[in-house]
């Protein structure tokens, strides 16, 4: 397999060349050939209509009545022609170059042939034969020349071939001649157009190979490149693009999680700084290990939820669906926030009375509904209100948790499910809400075939609805794809 | 020398406050914006550690007012920010100095250290007033070669009044600087707290150095003997 596309394209077209050239070769020579034995043959003909043109009859005798001078290659002994008659069956005449030498009898009709034949002095020739009717002379005044006893002579005219080979093996050679310098000229007009044909991807390739992966907002030249290439260059110009996005994201990424490690690190490392500084009694010691243990528990929380993350973005992770009680769902995990809701005197106003069944997987709608829930809890005013309701229609499960107290606006909208993003831009001291909940919480409802949206309202109140379907899903296979972010991680 | 500790994550900010306290600073803490903004209206502190990112007006947001409204405060910027444009960025505000996370609590105090001496003018670690020594960066004190041993409170009180050697400061002053909200603000613990300084650095026939200027205050000094 030839991987060079200049040779190939060379081979191929020369290839093509060559057999159009061979093919127009042959057909010229075929014609040339034609035209060259009619010509021959007309000359033979003329010769047999000359031979034929000087018989007389006189009564019954026949007489071909011509000088030898006027046809002297009839008479010469160095490369003559030659010609027979025969009134059936009798020879008339031969040529005097025939001797006693007969030419074949050719067949006793009218019709004009010619057929090759072995000349009888060796040489190659061809024959005419034709067949004619005397010209009865007057043999004595008053009689009036007639065809009434007119005779049917068969004339056969030969004459060599040599020549006539010679010349068409001649034309022959300088047809194979021409044309084998032809595929060798246009072979080397073609070496010079596939080279200026192919220069455009020598030249995509020589930009594309000076790409560098730390920079990747570098595009590929597109104002002179071919039509056929324009598509190509267009591609790759998409794909950069998109590269350089993803490697954008990443890279944000990996400063994000780099940026909101960092704080918690610090307050590890002050809290252990401060608390060997000096001797302690054991009480103080207890307490700042629980202050560390409390800091590495956030920031196991918050490592844990970048995996998961990184794993749904991956499509790593897999539905593990059976039926499911969402009402019960939502009670078990209300459970886990109905403590702090009270301790926050939350006016808890609840609308999801089960069973509500659905076919979904509920350790995915369990960290769902976590999500949304601790971030109620946590973002809804002092004594302020919090809204849970789960309802069930037309095969399509729908969960709302609202809470008041939203001091974020329409203009934020774009930014809920992007991660890092705070409405505060900050941590609160309600807890480590480093802005991962909500992307997360986008990716496993997709998982999971549904939805999930976000509304604030004028009066405060931020709305987050999950949408899903409550019929059978398919379980996607688990993708063997490596997340890149969760190296960053 | 008092410090206003703004920082919104609650296990940090703990940690940073007790560190300055048992440095001797009075520590005033703050965990948003507008608390940090409140606190440096309400008390004069040397040296305001402030985060970036913080609930309710970011820190640099608080940065541009306390500079417009003039404030003395040196300001320490403590983030996680750590490119070369947040540092300019938040020099170019006024801040003082600027510390990126993670860091070590020594450094970060000697920092402070650095933006007290700067405030106060005085480049020096050791502060000298006749034979008295006030080792800053050890926090120890001597008088004729002789080291006095002196309780937190006592150490910020005379250091305090050391960086101000020769000048008569206030009740107040001394109040604003050497204590925090978290301190009782009864009307005499100054007078208490002085006393008990004078007792430990003035000894029978060394020359007086802590004076009493009834109606203004104290003030720190080589007096000459009339």
């Amino acid at each position: 397999m030839i991987r060079s596309l200049r040779i190939r394209l060379l081979i191929h077209t020369s290839l093509a060349a060559a057999v159009i050239l061979g093919l127009l070769g042959a057909a010229l020579y075929f014609c040339m050939r034609q035209s060259t034995e009619s010509d021959f043959n007309l000359a033979l003909l003329a010769k047999g209509r000359a031979v034929a043109s000087t018989a007389e009859q006189h009564g019954q005798q026949i007489i071909f009545d011509y000088a030898p001078e006027q046809m002297p290659q009839f008479v010469t002994s160095d490369h003559p022609d030659y010609f027979q008659a025969w009134i059936d069956p009798d020879v008339v005449i031969r040529s005097p170059s025939l001797k006693q030498n007969d030419l074949p009898r050719p067949p006793n009709n009218s019709q004009l042939t010619y057929a090759d034949l072995v000349l009888p002095d060796g040489r190659s020739g061809r024959a005419v034969s034709m067949s004619f009717v005397t010209t009865i002379e007057p043999l004595a005044e008053g009689n009036s020349p007639g065809t009434e006893n007119a005779r049917t002579i068969v004339l056969s005219v030969a004459t060599e071939t040599i020549g006539l080979h010679r010349t068409l093996q001649n034309l022959g050679w300088l047809l194979v001649g021409l044309c084998s310098f032809a595929v060798v000229v246009s072979g080397i007009v073609l070496l010079w157009i596939v080279g200026r044909a192919v220069r455009p991807v020598e030249r995509i390739a020589r930009d594309i190979d000076q790409l560098r992966e730390n920079d990747l907002s570098t595009r590929l030249r597109s104002s002179d490149v071919p039509l056929e290439l324009q598509g190509v260059v267009e591609k790759l110009n998409g794909l950069l693009s998109r590269l350089e996005a993803a490697f954008s994201r990443e890279k944000a990424f990996t400063a994000d999680v780099a940026h909101e490690l960092r704080t918690p690190l610090t307050a590890l490392l002050t809290t252990f700084e401060v608390c060997r500084s000096r001797p302690r009694d054991e009480a103080a010691y207890l307490a700042a290990i629980d202050k560390c243990r409390n800091v590495a528990q956030l920031m196991q929380a918050m490592v844990e939820m970048l995996l998961l993350l990184a794993r749904a973005e991956a499509g790593q992770l897999s539905l593990k669906l059976q039926s499911t009680d969402a009402a019960d769902l939502i009670d078990d995990c209300w459970a886990l926030f109905s403590g702090r809701a009270e301790a926050r005197r939350l006016n808890v106003q609840w609308q999801a009375v089960g069973p509500i069944p659905i076919e979904t997987d509920p350790e995915k709608l369990r960290i769902i509904l976590h999500n949304l829930f601790d971030n109620a809890v946590s973002y809804a005013d002092e004594a302020g209100a919090l809204r849970v309701s789960a309802t069930l229609s037309a095969d399509v499960f729908r969960v709302e948790v609202a809470n008041t107290a939203s001091r974020l606006g329409p203009e934020q909208s774009s930014h809920f499910f992007d991660r890092f993003w705070r409405g505060d831009q900050a941590r609160t001291d309600v807890g480590i809400h480093c802005g991962l909940g909500l992307p997360l919480c986008q990716r496993l409802s997709r998982l999971l075939k549904g939805e999930i949206e976000i509304q604030t309202t004028e009066r405060g109140w931020f709305i987050a609805r999950l949408t899903l379907p409550a019929g059978r899903l398919e379980e996607p296979a688990a993708s063997d794809e490596i997340p890149v972010i969760s190296s960053a991680v | 020398m008092r410090l206003l500790v703004v920082e919104d994550f609650q296990p940090l900010r703990e940690s940073l406050t007790q560190g300055f306290r048992e440095a001797g600073y009075a520590v005033d803490e703050a965990s948003d914006g507008q608390a940090a903004l409140w606190h440096a209206r309400a008390g004069e502190h040397d040296v305001i550690i402030l985060d970036i990112m913080l609930p309710k007006i970011d820190g640099l947001s608080v940065l541009r007012q306390l500079r417009q409204q003039s404030s003395p405060s040196l300001v320490l910027l403590l983030t996680a920010k750590d490119t070369a444009e947040d540092k300019i960025n938040g020099l170019e505000l006024g801040a003082d100095d600027y510390l990126v996370k993670p860091f070590l609590f020594a450094e970060l105090l000697a920092r402070v250290k650095a933006l007290v001496r700067r405030k106060y003018e005085t480049k020096s670690t050791i502060l000298r007033i006749a034979d008295l020594e006030v080792d800053t960066s050890r926090r120890c004190v001597r008088r004729g070669g002789k080291p006095i041993d002196l309780s937190g409170r006592e150490y910020a009180l005379l250091e305090f009044l050391a960086h101000n050697t020769d000048r008569i400061v206030s009740r107040t002053d001394i109040w604003q600087h050497v204590y925090d909200f978290n301190a009782s603000p009864e009307s005499n613990v100054v007078d208490v707290y002085i006393g008990l300084l004078r007792k430990k650095i003035e000894r029978p026939g060394a020359p007086r150095l802590i004076h009493t200027r009834r109606g203004q205050g104290y003030l720190l000094g080589e007096m000459e003997q009339r």
